[in-house]
């Protein structure tokens, strides 16, 4: 089974992506599988409404454990089963809290084994600070990860947010050559293409 | 290093995440590239290649530097078997602004091939108009053939190549260019020769010549570097030279590239033009600290945002 890895910094969308794009893909209940560093793996199946009010927050760092989700997309008369998994948001530098510490850790162990790579960037936050915050050189060293990768693509996220085309623009200088898709983890703008990339690679 | 030794460290917080990143990739990239009969030259292969991709920026002139080597490889791996292998014409055009890495990555290339045992020299010959084009009709060949021996056993880098055909069918540039083509039939092996120059109007001559683009199978595009890629080259700069940016001087230099990208594109040099704002930003710092006493170490090597103003007009 080929898995998508979920990449970006922290509280730029990754976890909401994941949910709502099961849910784009008709998935009504979610098996999550959570990896949890201390407790080990164990699975749960939520509803989506649930699955949101239990990962998703305004608050940095929420995502600590790896979540994934196994996933099919019909491909010609079959269907193909797929792994995405949610990750914890990466920052530049060397955080002062032990347990996000671990949490990038974790994230480090997964990025290697996964296919493909859904980098998410953040428009609005993007738009709105200067370049160097906005874009970390972390998001560079993905992008260039992404490279190695069979698939890689940047899901330029939040453009439902007022100023975000001028994020959008930023993305598409700093990131030439490479495959970008706009759209809205919380309206599900953009998730056909996002589909349309997964399914040529699965 | 052990990949898990890697992550311990980052858990541990000894190092941060994008260190982590970077020598992750490393070592995936390195495990791609090992191959060859003996370990010796594929040890300098390998580590002409870590080189390489140790540049900035550059990712599609990598990989297609990175498929010339597997390339060649192949090649001389089928002719050891007896299998039937192209001739290896690596003879190559550079396109792209000044300042966008070509002559760097024509040394690198130099010294790949000879690695590998395409070349037995490896060095470099850089070339231009001037050095290959006489006043006087008969001299242009023979001054050519002066510089394609003197670069025989490694790499002839023409520079703005296309000053070549400036002057039209009676010009003496024409006669270099013939000269060339014809070695590059004669003496098949042995020698790169790189046309290099700017873009459009490489473009134009190649079109004006179209015997050129056969023999020069091997066309890269240097792109200009994005704001962030030049930035990381001036840290990269200052780094070698042991010096580093402050706080605000990080600000102000990220601000100026910005400044200097966004403004008239014609004059900027790229990683040339970032190399002279940091020689510039050098010579103030030692002005400023000149007459101070008891100067700190992290003095002598801080540029602060002051030692930054107005150097962008070189």
């Amino acid at each position: 089974m080929k898995s998508i890895i979920v990449l970006g910094q922290t509280n730029v969308g990754k976890t909401l992506f994941t949910l709502n794009f099961a849910d784009f893909l008709g998935m009504n209940q979610l098996t999550i599988t959570f990896q949890n560093r201390e407790r080990g793996s164990y699975s749960r199946t939520l509803a989506l409404s649930e699955a949101q009010a239990l990962l998703v927050s305004d608050n940095l760092h929420h995502t600590q454990d790896i979540q994934s989700i196994v996933l099919s997309l019909p491909v010609g008369k079959s269907e193909k089963q797929f792994e995405i998994l949610d990750t914890a948001g990466l920052s530049d530098g060397i955080h002062h809290n032990e347990q996000i510490r671990k949490a990038m850790a974790q994230t480090l162990r997964y990025i290697r084994q996964a296919d493909i790579v859904f980098h998410l960037l953040d428009c609005k936050k993007i738009a709105e600070t200067d370049i160097l915050r906005g874009i970390g050189e972390i998001d560079y060293q993905i992008a260039q990860f992404g490279q190695i990768k069979q698939g890689y693509v940047i899901l330029a996220n939040k453009i439902d947010l007022p100023n975000s085309q001028e994020g959008l623009n930023k993305i598409y200088t700093e990131f030439p050559g490479n495959r970008i898709i706009p759209i809205s983890a919380k309206n599900k703008n953009g998730f056909k293409e996002v589909r349309k990339f997964a399914k040529q690679l699965l | 290093m052990d990949k898990e030794h890697v992550i311990k460290q980052v858990e541990n917080g000894e190092i941060s995440v994008n260190q982590a990143l970077s020598i992750m990739r490393k070592t995936t990239n390195s495990s791609v590239i090992k191959v060859g009969e003996q370990p010796t030259q594929s040890d300098q292969v390998t580590q002409i290649m870590r080189e390489l991709d140790c540049l900035i920026g550059l990712d599609s002139v990598k990989q297609l530097i990175n498929e010339v080597h597997a390339y060649v490889e192949i090649q001389q791996k089928r002719m050891s078997v007896n299998l039937v292998s192209e001739p290896t014409v690596l003879h190559m055009i550079f396109m792209g602004n000044p300042g966008t890495g070509k002559t760097t990555v024509a040394r690198i290339i130099g010294k790949l091939f000879l690695a590998m045992g395409v070349l037995n020299k490896g060095h470099i010959v850089e070339v231009e108009r001037a050095d290959l084009v006489a006043e006087y009709i008969g001299q242009t060949a023979q001054r050519t053939r002066e510089q394609l021996r003197k670069a025989s056993g490694g790499v002839l880098f023409i520079d703005e190549a296309y000053a070549l055909a400036r002057g039209g069918e009676k010009d003496f540039g024409k006669e270099a260019i013939d000269t060339i083509v014809k070695t590059m039939e004669d003496q098949r092996t042995n020698i790169i020769i790189i046309l290099a120059g700017y873009s459009k109007p490489m473009e134009e001559f190649l079109q004006t010549n179209p015997g050129l683009k056969s023999r020069f199978p091997i066309i890269i595009k240097f792109p200009d570097y994005s704001t962030f890629e030049l930035f990381r080259i001036a840290e990269m700069m200052l780094q070698q030279r042991e010096y580093q940016l402050s706080k605000g001087a990080r600000r102000k230099m990220f601000r100026l590239i910005e400044e200097l990208k966004s403004g008239n594109m014609e004059n900027f040099g790229n990683a040339r033009t970032i190399r002279n704002i940091i020689e510039k930003s050098i010579r103030r710092q030692a002005v400023r600290l000149v007459d101070k006493s008891n100067i700190s170490r992290t003095e002598l090597m801080e540029i602060i945002e002051e030692d930054l103003s107005e150097v962008e007009n070189i």
